[in-house]
């Protein structure tokens, strides 16, 4: 197809992922509901995750992958940990609004 | 078919294997014995295989200097040092712990397994080789956190503290890991000391470096970001401002062991890892990242010392405290030397012994529910519990910094240090932060001495653990103010990879 | 026994330990033995190693005792001395460490009859010996950071001593005040450290032995390859010596120490700690000689200082206070003396003065002991005929401070009035120095007199109080004062008075390795100016008594032996023309008018800096902490923020 390169530029995807990190954090910062926070920051971390593939195929080397099956495997940790806290926040609280969360202060 | 094991060297990384084998065996030993009773097995368990780890650690100290596990993990003085001032940290939480939940009757056995996989989180933190390892450290230590800060009977405070620590901290996180992604980006490696290979340091201990692009000291924007972005996920654990947000609301709700545990135990964990990623991999930059960092130190120095100010619950403001403290280490780091780097191990340690002696004395005073952590509840103090009033007037005249205490001696070296590169300016600017700091660890002093007692509140015989913990640490203070010479001896040598 | 030095501060520590370990456990008699046989026998040591010293002879008056390595870079065999733990015995800390010993051992003393009724009373001993060892550590350092360590040391024992009464009120804020006004100061002093550390990389005054660096005082002349800096150590250690000696602007927190117990008064806050910063100008005087600027500022700081505390002292009615100010102004005198660059002059007024102003304090404190805590002047009175002892041994400390030709005051006012006028000659801004303090001198007869005429002459107006004389224990303490400050001053006689040639008086030959300016001011007068200025400072000194005695003698039967003794004063200046009570408040008035409004500039002004800094601090505090509002999504915010920041800035850096 004329008009369109034959490979898409390591450029392209650094591009996409900055983007999504951007998304991801204006969406940490804008959302007022716990999971939908931690959504986003698992979108964060999977930009990240875009921009390590990229490098590893831009150097022809495989620990770029590997970085990002390190990174997923401690995202589950993380999730599954975030994920019982925020649910014994519902429990406690019937809600996870995170601005009901703001007793510690000054 | 058959798979040859490589040859690895377990030895190198024998003290966290003796901590995942701690943790393993508090986590079977409490499914065991189900019951509180069994929890005090469980507490000597960890303090005996820290005790074992640590000794293995301290038998390890003339090993040569080598990287181990394809180059991920350094066995070397700096990775020792560390090592030993983590477990007596997590031994004291442990003691804390055991106090304090003892106390509010609520005491699961999780506790203690958590408490030792975090603790390997901060080894691996220290022992880095690899932005990878930095990483999986600072992740394996934030996520037995973000349980361990809600640990505790009452809801409010802790269940609060342990959202915004999770959300927060995983935030953060994204930037460390962004930030390692542009390194790798921009060098082809993420070992650290082919990073600096490759942007033109000298020599080190280096492993094969294979894809790395060499640079040169020219950094490229790309590279630049990235070193940005590790300092905010790194300096989000080491509370600097402006990434420090969390850490006041975070020590208020947190139980009182664990607030002190993060207080010492995390930042220097943090510091641990700062140094290593600056002056491992980007030491040829350091003219740009140290104008950065000393701007960083400032403000994080000025914020902690005018906001502790306003603070009347005296968990927050040893919260506010330690990030002045944070500032005042991050000084060390801008000087980018040996010097500066041998600073701040010693600062590691003399910080350890102040706001671990202070942490004890909270405990020793605290009550199950309210925890009786107003700074008006220590009015009166020296008139029921002299040598307690008297240990924790030595720690906060020794967190202000009043010679001949540590805290004295290590202001001196880390603002020496930073005087010895060029940064007079940052040296004076600490100085006067810190002067203001006198006045709200004076408050405390004050309270206790020259206040009446609101109310008779009848005396109750302090743990004994605790106050051997607070006793030790007051004779620490001293001592290390006044013999200075076999710490710094140490952290000179621990810290020769620097130049 | 110079070898023993370091049992001079040893001893008053362990003398400290001992009390606190013990406690409440030993006998109001074992206490008072601990902590005064500590202090005497730190005297024995010091007398003895002073004496090897004096045997020494002139060129080596010099002695260093090194203890063990304490600030040091690297390990093992590389390791760098940069501070060690080491003494340095030289005429000038010999004198210190005998005024320290000398003059603490009789407030020891003293303190068992004042402090006698006290429920803490080993807590108090222990603090005043743990006190003695700090000042001791600071005058006898031989490097800058051990000094500052004595100098810390000293800030918090005076906290300590002066909170010892928690509880009043007014006490416990006081010794707030005074530790946070003195951190202000030591900012400084910690500010000048570094800047010694970034220019010669070690703190000793001499160098070590095996150490390639030299000491600061070995070469002072390097800091001058940077001006600025020539300037700003000796300008950032004046912020130090305004903290600690109590000068303009820092003075506000020593009236307030007032609040503590009289003899911590006497010993802290007269007699020595203050005097910590004119020890430290005159320790390291090297760095003031080479910026003439930092002198004239040292100087006019010390000479106003001196005027502004004196005419407050007039308006004062609390005993205590008026003699606060007094030694606000009598420090002033000294930093008048360093400006001028004669140190060795300023040093012997710090001796003379801590014997007067030691028994002036403890004199008061058996005053106030014996009227049942009374420390109003308007509620005394005609106390000499209650308490006979005191008022004289207070009499002899009164004339002393005034500088009543003979006592040791005199001598020591003058020699330093001298080389005021002396350095005027080269520098003429001096001369203007020299007339301010000539004033002093003049008020300063005028506020001694007015205490002593209200408090111990005239009737007694202190209702149905008895007044009674103190117990032995605090009068054998004044008594040897008193000797002292008559005879203090009798080594400093200008050889123009003994009718010999030359200028330097024995006690500046003696401090003259010390203490010998290395400038190049030359400023020698001759006798017949000396004698003049002595002349005009007697004159001023009686005309401000007498004009005392118009104004407070005029009512009330006067023992016949008080109108002798004010009779030449009344002949001279009041006689025929001043016995107009119109005319004295023509002069008296005005006088107490610009006292007051000085008064209320010191509230006003130097409060309202201070006041004006810590608003800054707070409203910065303030808004910082608003942000911490407790919403998470606030914190991701600034951390947002934070980080775009600096990952620009990080960028722009390419």
């Amino acid at each position: 197809m004329p008009g369109f390169p034959e490979v898409v530029p390591t450029e392209a995807y650094l591009g996409l992922s900055a983007v999504l990190f951007g998304i991801g954090a204006l969406g940490v910062v804008l959302r007022k509901s716990a999971l939908t926070m931690f959504m986003s920051i698992e979108l964060m971390l999977n930009a990240v995750n875009l921009s390590l593939v990229a490098f590893g195929r831009q150097f022809g080397r495989l620990d770029g992958q590997v970085i990002v099956f390190f990174v997923m495997a401690v995202a589950a940790a993380e999730v599954a940990v975030g994920l019982a806290i925020i649910v014994d926040i519902y429990r406690s609280r019937r809600s996870v609004d995170i601005d009901d969360a703001s007793w510690l202060r000054g | 078919m058959t798979f040859a094991l490589p040859a690895l060297d377990w030895w190198a990384i024998a003290p966290m294997l003796v901590l995942v084998l701690t943790g393993c065996a508090t986590l079977v030993a409490e499914l065991v014995r189900g019951d509180d009773a069994g929890r005090a097995p469980l507490a000597w368990l960890t303090v005996a295989g820290a005790s074992v780890s640590g000794g293995i650690a301290l038998g390890q100290w003339d090993d040569p200097a080598r990287l181990a596990f394809s180059d991920m993990v350094s066995s070397d003085r700096f990775t020792l040092f560390f090592t030993v001032l983590f477990l007596v940290v997590t031994c004291v939480t442990v003691l804390f712990a055991f106090e304090q939940l003892r106390r509010e009757d609520f005491h699961p056995g999780e506790f203690y397994p958590l408490l030792a996989f975090s603790t390997i989180g901060m080894v691996l933190m220290a022992a880095a080789a690899d932005l990878v390892i930095t990483f999986i450290g600072v992740e394996l230590l934030s996520i037995c956190l973000y349980i361990l800060v809600g640990f505790s009977r009452r809801r409010r405070e802790p269940e609060e503290s342990a959202i915004k620590y999770l959300l927060l901290g995983s935030f953060a996180s994204a930037f460390l890991l962004y930030g390692i992604a542009l390194v790798y980006g921009s060098t082809g490696t993420t070992s650290l000391a082919c990073v600096g290979r490759a942007l033109g340091a000298p020599g080190g201990l280096v492993g094969a470096c294979e894809g790395a692009v060499a640079t040169g000291s020219v950094a490229t924007g790309m590279l630049l970001a990235g070193i940005g972005l590790l300092v905010v996920g790194l300096g989000f654990k080491a509370a600097l401002v402006p990434f420090h947000s969390w850490a006041p609301d975070v020590y208020e709700g947190a139980p009182t062991a664990i607030t002190a545990f993060m207080s010492v135990g995390v930042k220097a964990a943090a510091f641990a890892a700062l140094l290593r990623v600056f002056l491992v991999a980007f030491p040829t930059l350091a003219p740009d990242w140290s104008v950065l960092l000393a701007v960083v130190a400032t403000v994080t120095m000025v914020t902690g010392n005018t906001v502790a100010l306003f603070q009347r619950n005296i968990k927050r403001m040893l919260g506010y405290s330690s990030i002045a403290h944070a500032g005042y280490l991050l000084v060390a780091i801008v000087a980018a030397s040996h010097a500066g780097a041998a600073s701040l191990l010693f600062y590691a340690v003399g910080y350890a012994a102040m706001n671990l002696g202070a942490f004890a004395i909270v405990v020793v005073l605290g009550r199950a529910g309210e925890e009786r952590v107003a700074i008006s509840d220590y009015a009166g103090l020296s008139q029921r519990q002299p040598l307690l009033a008297a240990l924790m007037a030595t720690f906060m005249f020794a967190l202000a910094g009043v010679p001949p205490t540590v805290g004295f001696v290590g202001k001196f070296y880390v603002f020496s240090a930073a005087v010895d590169a060029g940064y007079v300016w940052l040296a004076l600017a600490g100085l006067a932060s810190s002067v203001a700091s006198a006045y709200y660890y004076l408050r405390v002093v004050y309270q206790m001495y020259m206040v009446d007692p609101k109310e008779v509140v009848a005396s109750h015989s302090p743990h004994r653990w605790v106050s051997l913990v607070a006793t030790v640490a007051g004779f620490a203070v001293i001592a290390l103010g006044v013999f200075p010479g076999g710490i710094i001896g140490v952290a000179t040598a621990s810290t020769s990879f620097v130049r | 026994m110079i070898d023993l030095l370091w049992l001079v501060p040893v001893l008053p520590l362990a003398g400290a330990v001992a009390l606190l370990a013990g406690g409440r456990r030993l006998g109001r008699g074992a206490v008072v033995a601990t902590g005064t046989g500590s202090v005497a026998l730190a005297f024995v040591v010091a007398a003895g190693a002073v004496t090897d010293l004096v045997a020494n002879g002139p060129a080596m008056r010099g002695v260093e005792v090194h203890l063990f390595p304490w600030l040091a870079w690297g390990s093992g065999s590389d390791a760098v001395t940069v501070a060690e733990a080491g003494l340095l015995l030289d005429p000038l800390s010999a004198l210190m460490i005998l005024v320290v010993t000398g003059i603490g051992t009789l407030i020891h003393l003293y303190s068992s009859g004042y402090m006698a009724g006290d429920e803490g009373f080993a807590r108090y001993y222990a603090y005043l010996n743990l006190f003695t060892f700090s000042m001791l550590v600071l005058v006898l350092a031989n490097n800058l950071a051990l000094l500052f360590v004595g100098w810390e040391l000293v800030g918090f024992c005076s906290w300590a001593l002066i909170g010892f009464w928690f509880e009043r009120k007014a006490a416990a804020a006081a010794g707030q005040k005074a530790f946070i006004t003195n951190r202000v100061g030591d900012l400084g002093v910690l500010a000048a450290l570094f800047l010694v550390w970034a220019n010669w990389g070690t703190f000793s005054f001499h160098a070590l032995p095996g150490s390639t660096l030299p000491g600061v005082l070995d070469d002072p002349a390097r800091v001058l390859a940077t001006p600025l800096v020539a300037l700003a150590i000796p300008l950032l250690l004046l912020l130090g010596v305004t903290g600690k000696s109590a000068q303009i602007p820092l003075f506000t927190w020593l009236p307030d120490a007032m609040e503590g117990p009289t003899p911590v008064s006497a010993l802290i806050h007269a007699a020595t700690m203050v005097t910590g910063g004119v020890y430290l100008v005159a320790r390291v005087h090297p760095l003031f000689d080479q910026s003439p600027e930092a002198q004239l500022v040292l100087g006019t700081t010390g000479a106003v200082t001196a005027f502004v505390a004196a005419t407050i002292a007039t308006v004062q009615v609390d005993v205590k206070r008026v003699l606060a100010y007094s030694t606000v102004s009598q420090l002033g005198f000294m930093v008048l003396g360093l400006g001028a660059g004669a140190y060795g002059a300023a040093a012997f007024h710090l001796m003379t003065h801590a014997f007067f102003k030691a028994l002036l304090f403890l004199g008061a404190g058996a005053v106030i002991h014996g009227v049942a805590s009374q420390q109003d002047l308007r509620k005394m009175g005609g106390l000499i005929r209650y308490m006979p002892v005191t008022a004289w041994t207070f009499i002899v400390g009164w004339l002393a401070i005034i500088g009543v030709p003979g006592l040791s005051g005199f001598f020591s006012k003058d020699l330093i009035l001298a080389r005021a006028f002396g350095r005027g000659l080269v520098d003429p801004a001096f001369l203007v120095l020299f007339g301010v303090a000539l004033v002093t001198v003049g008020i300063t007869a005028f506020y001694m007199s007015r205490l002593v005429f209200l408090a111990f002459l005239g009737e007694y107006r202190g209702g149905s109080v008895h007044p009674h004389e103190a117990p032995p224990s605090m009068l054998v303490p004044l008594v040897v004062l008193a000797i002292g400050s008559i005879g203090a001053g009798w080594v400093g006689i200008p050889p123009f008075l003994l009718g010999e040639a030359g200028h330097a008086t024995v006690i500046e030959q003696f401090l003259a390795p010390a203490t010998l300016a290395t400038g190049t001011w030359e400023g020698t007068l001759d006798h017949s100016t000396e004698w003049i200025i002595t002349g005009l400072s007697v004159a001023i000194t009686l005309a401000g008594a007498g004009l005392a005695g118009v104004a407070y003698l005029g009512e009330g039967p006067i023992s016949p032996v008080v109108t002798e003794l004010v009779a030449p004063f009344r002949r001279l200046f009041a006689g025929r023309w001043f016995v107009d009570e119109a005319h004295g408040a023509l002069v008296i008035r005005p006088l107490a008018r610009v006292a007051s409004f000085l008064a209320s500039v010191d509230v006003g002004v130097v409060d309202g800096a201070v006041a004006l800094v810590v608003a800054g601090v707070r409203g910065i505090g303030a808004l910082l902490a608003r942000l911490q509002s407790g919403y998470v999504r606030g914190y991701a915010v600034t951390m947002l923020v934070g980080a775009v920041a600096v990952v620009a800035s990080a960028w722009a850096l390419r």
